[in-house]
């Protein structure tokens, strides 16, 4: 397989993000391709889950751009974001579910909203975005009701509904068990896998990145920029770079 | 206790425990030393024999002197100091082994000025005014889209939370407009009695309730049970990401959120405005028939006579405009939420404070041009 003739979807441009007067990330360029899962790595507070925010334009960076599907989430007005929204899905990190509807209903909602399905129509792709997730018969459960595992799961249903071709996760598995933040895993492969979907996950659970991610950048809080970009599973054995191989392989991280 | 001895302006501290030191002991060693401090001492050494870097008490009082010892310009110097680890730690926290002390204060005390803090607070308004401005022109987009798009809009939450705000405070709006009624009612027969003018006690009170403390006092109300409970859900959602994740999905949250909850405050504010009138104007007359001379027939008589129309519509239409306010206020302050407990509870208060504060000014403006308007359009008033 040819991995690098893969057409870009998303590219990040000298990105610089933070607040007013404090630089969070300096110019920071990376892309993602097709089919790829992405991961976006690094301690905690290096900024990963604010560059996250900034590819699904919910902030505004600095400088820089950020294109996905050769549109810039950065420049385009308020009409072109809303197109732009529709394809791709979110995974919040708690879900993110709206809490005074059923699973059933938030699932359907940006359905009802885009597109002029009826009613049973859309009640037949909810249930099966819902059992696609192992969530079969909790369509009229409350946000409130179920675990945090399933929580993610619908919200990744409804990330899914209006079948886009990237995904983003902020931290997918982080509160889970190991056995449903490997059932979670194997869900995103199974996804990759039959959809095609382009992935791109922010997280820090090393286990995981092992088993999904094509390629990881490492982001590092002092250099504010990538430390190390490449295969995971590569970098744990190859990698120049102390911080990013004592990391990779969870020794000595106080450094 | 830890040994400590004066040798020409140099205070030596040593046996400092291997096994550590407990909080108490910490307090007590650090007054201790405190009290040999004086001018004349110009440098502490500190003999670190035995003490390595996972003797994290020891370096906590040692880090407590450090802090002493900057403020009074005395050198901390160490002896013995084998341990590697425990000097870099040392000077990670801004210790230099040769005695000079970086250190930051952890809570650092700014002196701000007063120009500075009113420069930030007129920054601050005009920020609010231009995030008001911004929402008010989102939720305008969104009356738009709607007015091409009905079937797009969500006719059960307006049922909802019509329901919610409107029929579940029909009682409290009874019951607080009956009271001012009869208050308004027995503070003016007090005054008009004086001049045997207790007959007008009907018209004052029929007059100041349909035309300002009834819209008024619904408008209070509904400020406490709509307004702040819009804030406060929209605050919650906005703190577990919902409003994040709803823009991502392209979805306006001035078009599912707040054009509900306008529309259904839109319809049941004139609704709530007329039955606190009735409910106000007879509380007038539970007080003002029995305390005056005035019989039941004349009094309802005079109320009918001296409400116009117009009146009415004054009324109704302060009720829609509070109602608008009220809604948008409400909204724009959840979604303001700052993304913390904290934030929502903030948004709330604010929503309130604000709310009541505009639909003051509101009625100001509304109650001092409605009778022009009137006048330009040849009706009496």
């Amino acid at each position: 397989m040819q991995k690098d003739d893969k057409e870009i979807v998303i590219e990040v441009k000298d990105l610089t993000i933070g607040y007013k007067d404090f630089i969070v990330l300096d110019k920071l360029n990376f892309s993602v391709k097709k089919g790829e899962i992405f991961v976006i790595l690094g301690g905690s507070g290096c900024g990963k889950s604010t560059t996250l925010k900034h590819m699904i334009g919910l902030f505004e960076p600095l400088k820089g751009d950020i294109l996905i599907n050769d549109k810039s989430i950065v420049n385009s007005s308020e009409k072109e974001k809303d197109e732009m929204f529709l394809d791709f899905g979110v995974l919040y990190q708690s879900g993110a579910l709206f809490s005074s509807m059923t699973l059933a209903e938030n699932v359907a909602m940006p359905l009802k909203e885009f597109t002029d399905l009826s009613q049973k129509t859309i009640d037949g792709i909810t249930k099966m975005k819902l059992s696609l997730v192992g969530l079969a018969g909790f369509e009229n459960f409350s946000p409130s009701e179920i675990s945090g595992g399933m929580k993610k799961r619908a919200g990744l249903a409804r990330a899914m509904a209006l079948d886009p071709q990237i995904l983003f996760f902020d931290e997918p598995s982080a509160g889970l068990d190991p056995i449903s933040s490997a059932e979670l895993d194997r869900l995103l492969l199974e996804l990759r896998d039959s959809l095609g979907c382009t992935m791109v996950i922010v997280t820090h659970e090393l286990d995981s990145i092992f088993t999904v991610a094509d390629r990881v950048i490492i982001l590092d809080k002092k250099i504010k920029g990538i430390i190390e970009e490449g295969d995971p599973r590569l970098l744990k054995r190859n990698s120049k770079n102390k911080w990013v191989k004592e990391f990779l392989n969870r020794s000595n991280l106080r450094g | 206790m830890i040994n400590s001895n004066i040798e020409d302006s140099q205070l030596i501290i040593s046996g400092l425990p291997k096994t550590g030191l407990n909080l108490k002991e910490i307090q007590s060693n650090f007054d201790h030393i405190n009290t040999k401090i004086s001018n004349q001492i110009k440098s502490i050494l500190i003999d670190l024999t035995d003490i390595t870097h996972q003797n994290y008490t020891v370096l906590s009082f040692i880090i407590s002197l450090g802090e002493n010892c900057r403020e009074h310009d005395i050198k901390l110097n160490f002896k013995n100091l084998s341990d590697e680890k425990l000097n870099s730690m040392l000077l990670e926290v801004g210790i230099d082994s040769s005695g000079k002390i970086t250190s930051e204060k952890i809570k650092k005390e700014k002196r701000v000025s007063v120009f500075e803090t009113a420069g930030e607070c007129i920054y601050k308004i005009c920020g609010d005014f231009r995030n008001f401005a911004g929402f008010v022109g989102d939720v305008i987009y969104a009356i738009r889209y709607f007015i091409t798009h009905p079937r797009r809009l969500n006719y059960q939450d307006i049922l909802f939370y019509m329901d919610k705000n409107g029929t579940d405070g029909i009682p409290i709006v009874c019951l607080i407009c009956f009271l001012v009624g009869l208050i308004i009612a027995y503070q003016s027969i007090a005054q008009l009695a004086v001049f045997g003018l207790e007959v007008y006690v009907a018209d004052l009170v029929a007059l100041t309730l349909v035309r300002e403390l009834g819209p008024l006092m619904v408008a209070v109300i509904c400020i406490g049970r709509a307004g702040s409970a819009y804030a406060a859900e929209i605050g919650t959602m906005k703190v577990s990401e919902e409003i994040d994740a709803m823009t991502t999905m392209g979805i306006k949250p001035a078009r599912v959120l707040v054009i509900p909850k306008m529309l259904a405050l839109i319809i049941i504010m004139p609704m709530l405005t007329m039955i606190g009138d009735v409910a106000g104007v007879l509380g007038g007359l539970a007080v003002g028939v029995p305390l005056t001379n005035v019989s039941f027939i004349e009094y309802t008589n005079r109320t009918l006579s001296v409400l116009s129309p117009a009146c009415f519509v004054e009324s109704l239409s302060k009720g829609v405009v509070f109602a608008i306010i009220i809604a948008v206020v409400g909204c724009l302050r959840g979604i303001e939420t700052e993304n913390n407990a904290k934030g929502v509870g903030k948004s709330t208060t604010s929503a309130v404070v604000t709310s009541i504060l505009l639909v003051i000014v509101a009625d100001f403006v509304f109650t001092f041009s409605y009778p022009q308007i009137l006048g330009l359009m040849g009706i009496s008033y």
